[in-house]
């Protein structure tokens, strides 16, 4: 899995977006910025592809956004994760680890690791 | 609707926000880029190309903010209606009275309608208790039919995969214990196809059991099985005692599933129409077949039925010259089973419920009435409300919220009161309705309760919503226009519905009267004997002891052993009870007349009798004598006939001496001329009868019902039981009842109608009353100060009263006027429930009229004495 088209993986998406923010309220900008500090080039994002995920997440009520002036006296939409995010998240990332373990045990050879 | 202004307004600024966004993003991007070297051409270009589309982002963007915005606003269209209702609710509380009344007349009103409609869905609606029952047909060949006809007919349906021919007889299961009187359904080897049953335990019957020999089979009902058997799975294959029919004893071979019944009548047993083979429709003599039914083919219609029945019972007709009437067969049919079973009732419960509906829009003037009212009288608040910058549509909202509360009570209590008065009628069930043992409420019902609930509510509740709306603040704040000169609008919009009220009331009320002086009329019919004080039991002795002479000598036996009871004045017996609709006739030839060319002999109702029966049952002779115990088999065959008959057949002659020929070949001799009864109904004009001596009928009738006289003998029930069975305690009493009740019950279905029709004219009466007393109150109220005014300055209190009577006195009057255009109009729809009157019978429109007129001249009383005992003073002091 060295490339992930994530435009079309709205779900992968959205837990990359529930990780992310777990860091604190964040605009996109800042978001993006730490996917790709965090991934690196493994994973790249059509940068577009993250607004109408956020947009969703928060009619899903897994996120709230508001204005604000950003640090270069941007003004800037910042998004935070809501106490339903969060769940959702600890929730999420336990399914993750159980498939990627399964397609794991799959795909690699005996003895080999991730 | 329109939706409030901010939130339009949050629509734009979503979408002015998502440009923003995506803008920021890509500067902020180029931004990024240039610090990191890149110029700033290529920085903006490299920016856009790791954005991907611009449009499409934009695209799913707005798709989700318009999708977030709908939700948003439908949840705000929700707290607001959830708010008008709660505030609704408020303001009720604030005048309990005024809510009660009008809750408890719209539970009236939907009350009445939902037991109407239950009992609708029940008779006509509910589809009959079979799988596809809509499949199901009933085949009518245009005359009475044996079994070789039931047959021959049911054989040349195409259109019909099975079919079943089905009668009724007693039946006696004897052994331990008392004997039992069972009714059997006879029935041909189609019945399980054609009803789609399979026998619960063991099988159908076979084709060879229907032959006399081998048809010694019998399958039970589960109810039977269970009380008499003990629900013992072992009993199949025993033989029992099941007299009747060709056989002392038959074989179990089945149990039908639980609550499996034939159609029409209750059967505890099942048994094999049987009948040898090679008797063709001429030699067969089973002429008892009440019932053909057939269930069509896949892709058949019951038109296709209905013209193949009419083509058979025309070849019938050739194929047997002389045995069938071409009148009858002309009437040959096949219509829907349900269509069948449910008759006339249709019709009749159509127009009750059209009936029911006026009640129910009766009630809703009331309503709309009582509201009205209120809306006029909550102006000020209205106009403050206004003032204050709430929008009319708001106020129009809050009305009807206020509605929907009043209704949505009024629809739960008024199915709570459906359900109190449909346990009368379930008590008190002598409707004469077919299907009337279930009344349920279903989702039909239910769906009906909702739907009548939504359209009062819109019915009274939108002219009050509009009303609350059309004032004009500014007037209303400044409390200019007070007084009698207030609302002319609102208070001609309450006399107009008054009057509308009672000429729906006036039309009920002839309804009403119509139906009830038809009733009178019928209960004073002379039926042509004396019902009271006579006890009646059937006898249907098995016929392997009871054949011939020994019949004969049996009934001979009861009908003197039952008269030596102390009390007893006379007994007798008939072969079928008057006012049953059991229908014996027989063709006959009489002296004088020549036999019809071309065409079969008329057809004459016949009665078998006992030497005491005429007595027993108070039918006067006219001339001549009765049977005698000297009347026997071996003697001159006697007869009596009835006044019309002799009338008929020999006018202004002496009908004694003279011959008629039954079947145009037996001779009888007319020994006596009695009274006309009405056999068939009290509503029935007499038929032409002739009566003939059980001991001298060949036939000889297996059942007998026996008529006991005395002034007490409807206490003689044990003594009577007791007698039978010393006699022989293996014939049980089929029936046991008192004569008045078999007369009653003739006429139940007429009662039915009378007593529905009644409460709806008594309901409407109260209803309109409490319209005029509603108006002319509120009128009076509105108007105190000015009837103060007038009589500080020197009116007469009756001239007060005059003027404040005519308040709800004229359009009331308007309204019977216009309610007797339209009872004359509808008049002609009830002619089928009419007897004796016609329908537009003067002084029941007389009656209703002075009836409705009364109750609104009381209504208006009250408040017009109010107005005319007006304290001058004290009213102009409150102003």
């Amino acid at each position: 899995m060295t490339d992930i088209e994530a435009r079309t993986l709205y779900g992968n998406l959205r837990l990359l977006l529930l990780r992310t923010l777990e860091h604190g309220e964040q605009h996109g900008l800042e978001i993006r910025q730490r996917i790709e500090a965090t991934a690196g080039e493994a994973l790249r994002i059509e940068e577009g592809a993250l607004y109408p995920a956020l947009r969703r997440m928060e009619a899903d009520g897994l996120v709230a956004s508001r204005w604000a002036v950003s640090g270069q006296r941007r003004r800037a939409r910042y998004y935070k994760l809501t106490a339903k995010g969060r769940r959702r998240l600890a929730r999420e990332r336990t399914s993750w680890r159980e498939h990627v373990r399964a397609v794991a045990r799959v795909v690699l050879e005996p003895g080999e690791e991730l | 609707m329109k939706w409030p202004r901010r939130a339009r307004g949050r629509d734009d600024d979503g979408l002015r926000e998502i440009d923003e966004e995506l803008r920021l993003h890509i500067e902020g991007r180029t931004d990024e880029l240039i610090a990191a070297g890149h110029t700033p051409e290529d920085a903006r270009r490299r920016a856009l190309d790791a954005f991907g589309d611009f449009d499409t982002v934009r695209g799913e963007m707005r798709e989700i903010e318009a999708r977030v915005a709908w939700r948003r606003r439908a949840g705000a269209v929700l707290a607001e209606s959830w708010r008008d209702v709660r505030l609704g609710a408020r303001r009720l509380r604030r005048s309990p009275g005024h809510s009660i009344v009008a809750t408890l007349t719209l539970a009236l009103g939907i009350g009445a309608s939902v037991a109407m409609f239950t009992v609708l869905n029940a008779v006509v609606l509910r589809p009959l208790p079979y799988p596809d029952s809509d499949r199901l047909v009933r085949v009518w060949p245009g005359t009475f039919y044996n079994i070789a006809m039931s047959r021959a007919v049911g054989e040349s349906l195409g259109s019909v995969t099975s079919y079943t021919g089905i009668a009724y007889w007693d039946m006696t299961l004897e052994g331990a214990g008392d004997a039992t009187a069972l009714t059997a359904a006879v029935v041909d080897v189609g019945y399980f196809d054609t009803f789609g049953v399979q026998p619960l335990l063991g099988r159908r019957f076979t084709i060879e059991e229907t032959e006399p020999a081998t048809s010694g089979v019998v399958l039970l009902s589960h109810e039977l099985w269970r009380s008499r058997f003990g629900g013992d799975p072992d009993i199949i294959g025993q033989r029992f005692r099941f007299n009747g029919n060709g056989h002392e004893s038959r074989e179990i071979i089945g149990v039908m599933p639980p609550g499996h019944q034939t159609q029409g009548q209750r059967a505890d047993v099942w048994i094999p129409l049987h009948l040898s083979a090679g008797l063709d429709i001429a030699a067969d003599r089973s002429w008892g077949v009440e019932k053909l039914v057939a269930r069509l083919g896949p892709g058949a219609t019951v038109e296709q039925a209905d013209g193949e029945t009419r083509t058979i019972a025309a070849r019938l007709l050739d194929g047997y010259p002389g045995i069938f009437d071409p009148e009858g067969i002309a009437t040959a049919s096949a219509v829907s089973l349900r269509s069948a079973v449910v008759g006339d009732a249709a019709g009749t419960l159509w127009l009750l419920l059209a009936g029911v509906g006026l009640v129910l829009l009766i009630a809703c003037g009331n309503l709309a009435n009582l509201l009205l009212a209120r809306a006029t009288g909550q102006r000020r608040e209205a106009a403050v409300h206004v003032a204050l910058g709430a929008s009319r549509g708001r106020l129009v909202r809050q009305q009807l919220a206020e509605s929907a509360v009043i209704a949505a009570a009024g629809g739960a209590l008024g199915i709570v009161l459906a359900s109190s008065m449909l346990a009368v009628v379930r008590v008190a069930e002598t409707s004469g309705l077919p299907r009337m043992t279930d009344l349920g409420f279903d989702a039909r019902v239910f769906g009906f309760a909702a739907a009548v609930t939504v359209g009062t509510l819109l019915l009274f509740g939108l002219a009050p919503a509009l009303r609350a709306a059309a004032g004009d603040p500014h007037a209303d704040l400044h409390g200019t226009g007070r007084g009698g000169s207030r609302g002319r609008g609102a208070h001609r919009l309450n006399r107009a519905l008054v009057a509308a009220e009672l000429a729906m009331a006036m039309t009920l009320a002839t309804a009403a009267g119509l139906v009830l002086s038809s009733f009178a009329t019928l209960r004073a019919v002379d039926p042509g004997l004396n019902t009271e004080n006579v006890l009646t039991l059937r006898l249907t002795p098995p016929p392997d002891r009871y054949a011939g002479d020994r019949l004969v000598a049996y009934y001979n036996d009861i009908e003197q052993q039952l008269a030596a009871l102390p009390g007893v004045d006379a007994v007798g017996g008939i072969h079928s009870l008057p006012f049953s609709a059991d229908l014996t006739v027989f063709t006959y030839l009489a002296e004088g007349h020549a036999p019809p060319v071309d065409a079969h002999l008329p057809l004459g109702s016949l009665r078998m009798i006992t030497p005491g029966y005429l007595r027993a049952a108070g039918q006067p002779l006219i001339a001549g004598r009765t049977f005698t115990s000297a009347d026997r088999e071996d003697t001159q065959l006697g007869m009596l006939v009835n006044e019309r008959m002799a009338r008929e057949l020999w006018p202004g002659e002496d009908p004694i001496g003279r011959e008629i020929r039954i079947g145009g070949r037996t001779p009888y001799r007319v020994v006596g001329v009695v009274g006309d009864v009405r056999q068939y109904g009290l509503d029935r004009e007499p038929d032409p009868e002739m009566y003939v001596s059980v001991a001298q009928w060949a036939g000889r009738a297996r059942s007998m019902v026996f008529l006991l006289r005395g002034p007490r003998a409807l206490a003689l029930g044990q003594a009577a039981r007791a007698t039978v069975a010393a006699i022989d305690r293996n014939v049980p009493i089929v029936e046991l009842r008192a004569f008045d009740e078999a007369l009653g019950d003739s006429i139940a279905g007429r009662r039915f109608i009378v007593l529905v029709i009644a409460s709806f004219g008594a309901l409407a009466l109260l209803l309109g009353a409490a319209g005029v007393y509603g108006v002319t109150s509120h009128m009076v109220s509105a108007r105190m100060p000015d009837f103060g005014i007038r009589l500080a300055l020197g009116a007469r209190r009756h001239e007060v009263m005059r003027d404040a009577l005519s308040t709800g006195l004229w359009p009331s009057l308007l309204g019977l006027a216009v309610g007797v255009v339209a009872s004359v109009a509808l008049a002609d729809t009830m002619r089928g429930l009419l007897f004796g009157i016609p329908p537009r019978h003067v002084p029941t429109y007389l009656a209703a009229a002075a009836v409705l007129l009364a109750a609104a001249t009381a209504a208006s009383w009250i408040p017009a004495w109010r107005a005319a005992r007006t304290d001058p003073l004290s009213v102009l002091r409150t102003e």
